[in-house]
């Protein structure tokens, strides 16, 4: 499924329910850190001042450092297509990087290309046709796993799949707070692939926006681009014909 | 090409950016011979819908002819002339083939901000945030045009460009509006808002079967429109309680469907409104339901209340025990376009009816940063702009 340059590990960084050590340990981290800066700048001398670095050292590990975080998340779409159909698109690796053509572009080549790099990071590893499948993720030590789950909709509305993912991967609170903002933690990354997935299925293209024309964007709007998953369209320097000038009556001709 | 430009809150400037290319293989390329203003366009002009960014090309009613289609496009050709629905729905999803065109499941790039929002997207639009869709809109020279053997109805020969543009939005959407309240003989429809959407749903509620069309608006030229319809007149700014005014024109019943074609920036003279105004201003608020609490209020116990006036956000105020207790339906939604476009073309093709009616402004594209603020201010008796892109203006408009 996934065909980031991170590959398995971007539905590894999900911020669903994770392993609560790893954060009792920052929270502990990032109190005795305050505590000490607090501490340490209301007193005079070098010994504080000590402290109060050491406290900020740990106030920075506590926000930036990557430690190991046991995620798990599921996500899931219904795709009006039978079951085999379905199944067999998923479970054939070919197809995995059309799911990602959107991510390509908006990231510039950071995505993977190619089939190769993900038979590295994945491998199919069970399987019970047209009900489910599992990946191992390889590179990573412990209970690493993508699965798929497929059953019949009701009402004769196609296929219901369920994607979820399993793993510890290295992340910090900062990186993760800013991919959920962004869009793009782990879990959302899932979800797009699954609509890309149905998009392709059902209606035989993934809808885009990117390489349509704009007009002048503002720096903020520059700013936000990541997390409009655009491309940096080359943006030519554009007139503006606009007017502030009133419409008189007679230049309004009127029906 | 020429494009008009959104680049903030009450703010839109004609600028000259690319022309738009095939980008996905069921594009069309619509060379645009006639846009419009639409109300709704006013809400992100007085940017009270999320999502907008500098640069985003405006506009979702325009129609004009196909000058390029994709590989996989086989219903329309190059020289076909087309009206363009405002919607963009794939055709394939399940919700599409249940007719629920507004509700694509495939259309919108963006939907992960939707679902932020509202749990699940609706279809991508064109011109109208990122959040639906952030497609590039029709106030430009040139469109394209997303899975365009579903959307884009041809037009026959001999009718205007006029008369079937607004079939891209309005006339369906009124008509939607009035066709959801299943009005049967005799019934009795009020329509708050005498605006473009109210004047269709006004004719449309007519051709469906209501015995009567009571209309609540305070523009002059928009309530003489809507008494040429036949529809009865409440001005709300000389009325001081619109429920009971309603209540006794129908015998104290109350209308069988109230229509809402207001929407989130409604207007009103009391204190509650001032309350929604400053809440609005204060961006906490994304809506002004004056008409809707009104709507509610009145609508007569096992009435239909239809929305077709956008609203945005979290509603406050709105008198849901009074919707319970009178056990009323609600209707509302983005409009399903492929299923009100042919049949209502058909309906102008015998003559039933003529879209232009409500046209008072025919301007250029060059004239519309000018044209937003006249309409939005209802000034120069403004009820309805349309657009040639074509046409050199820039004469006109600079000063």
């Amino acid at each position: 499924m996934n065909t980031n340059r991170e590959g398995a590990h971007q539905y590894a960084e999900a911020f669903g329910n994770g392993s609560s050590g790893p954060r009792r340990k920052r929270i502990a981290m990032f109190a005795a850190g305050t505590s000490a800066m607090a501490f340490g700048l209301a007193k005079r001398g070098w010994l504080p001042k000590l402290l109060a670095t050491g406290g900020g050292v740990l106030m920075y590990r506590s926000v930036m450092s990557e430690e190991p975080i046991q995620t798990y998340f599921v996500v899931s779409n219904t795709i009006n297509k039978p079951v085999e159909e379905v199944f067999a698109f998923m479970r054939d690796s070919k197809n995995w990087p059309r799911l990602d053509a959107d991510f390509e572009k908006s990231f510039q080549g950071s995505a993977v290309n190619g089939l190769a790099e993900n038979d590295q990071e994945l491998q199919l590893s069970h399987e019970v046709e047209n009900r489910s499948l599992r990946w191992q993720i390889r590179e990573i030590e412990g209970e690493n796993e993508i699965g798929a789950q497929f059953s019949p909709a009701p009402g004769n509305r196609g296929t219901e799949v369920w994607i979820f993912a399993e793993c510890s991967i290295p992340t910090s609170p900062v990186r993760k707070l800013f991919k959920m903002t962004a869009g793009s933690s782990a879990e959302q990354v899932a979800r797009e692939h699954l609509r890309h997935c149905k998009q392709l299925l059902e209606a035989g293209e993934i809808p885009t926006t990117q390489g349509q024309p704009v007009g002048s964007r503002g720096i903020i709007r520059k700013a936000k681009r990541v997390m409009m998953r655009e491309p940096a369209v080359e943006e030519e320097k554009r007139p503006s014909a606009s007017t502030a000038e009133p419409i008189s009556k007679q230049k309004l001709a009127a029906s | 090409m020429k494009a008009l430009c959104w680049q903030g809150k009450k703010k839109v400037t004609v600028e000259t950016v690319n022309d738009p290319t095939i980008l996905n293989p069921e594009d069309a390329i619509v060379k645009i011979t006639l846009t419009a203003i639409c109300g709704s366009d006013l809400h992100l002009y007085d940017g009270y819908i999320p999502t907008m960014e500098p640069g985003d090309i405006l506009g979702h009613e325009f129609m004009g002819e196909v000058v390029e289609v994709g590989p996989k496009v086989t219903r329309l050709k190059r020289g076909d002339r087309v009206v363009v629905p405002f919607t963009i729905s794939c055709g394939k999803c399940s919700y599409c083939q249940n007719g629920l065109w507004s509700l694509c499941d495939n259309s919108n790039p963006n939907a992960w901000m939707a679902e932020k929002l509202y749990g699940f997207s609706p279809a991508g639009l064109f011109g109208y945030s990122h959040m639906l869709g952030g497609y590039a809109g029709g106030q430009a020279q040139y469109a394209r045009v997303p899975f365009a053997d579903v959307g884009p109805i041809k037009v026959p020969e001999g009718l205007r460009d006029d008369q079937v543009l607004f079939l891209s939005d309005i006339f369906p959407t009124g008509f939607m509006a009035a066709d959801v309240c299943n009005i049967k003989e005799g019934h009795v429809v009020a329509i708050w808002g005498c605006g473009p959407v109210g004047q269709f749903a006004i004719r449309s509620a007519f051709m469906l079967g209501a015995e009567r069309v009571i209309t609540i608006d305070c523009v002059p030229e928009r309530i003489a429109l809507a008494r040429k319809a036949n529809a009865e007149i409440i001005r709300d700014d000389e009325t001081e309680d619109v429920v009971e005014v309603l209540k006794q024109m129908t015998g104290g019943r109350g209308p069988d469907a109230c229509i809402d074609c207001v929407g989130m920036e409604a207007h009103g003279h009391d204190l509650v409104s001032a309350y929604d105004t400053t809440k609005q201003r204060m961006k906490i608020a994304f809506d002004r339901p004056k008409a809707l609490r009104q709507a509610i209020q009145a609508c007569g116990k096992g009435g239909t209340v239809s929305i077709p006036g956008v609203y945005g956000g979290f509603l406050d105020k709105v008198p849901f025990g009074a919707a319970f207790n009178k056990a009323l339906t609600f209707k509302m939604g983005q409009t399903h376009m492929q299923r009100y476009m042919q049949p209502l073309l058909s309906r102008i093709q015998q003559g039933e009816i003529d879209p232009s009616f409500v046209i008072t402004h025919r301007l250029t594209l060059d004239d519309a940063p000018n044209a937003y603020r006249t309409f939005r201010d209802k000034e120069d008796q403004c009820i309805k702009v349309v657009m040639d892109p074509w046409a050199d203006g820039s004469s006109r408009a600079m000063a």
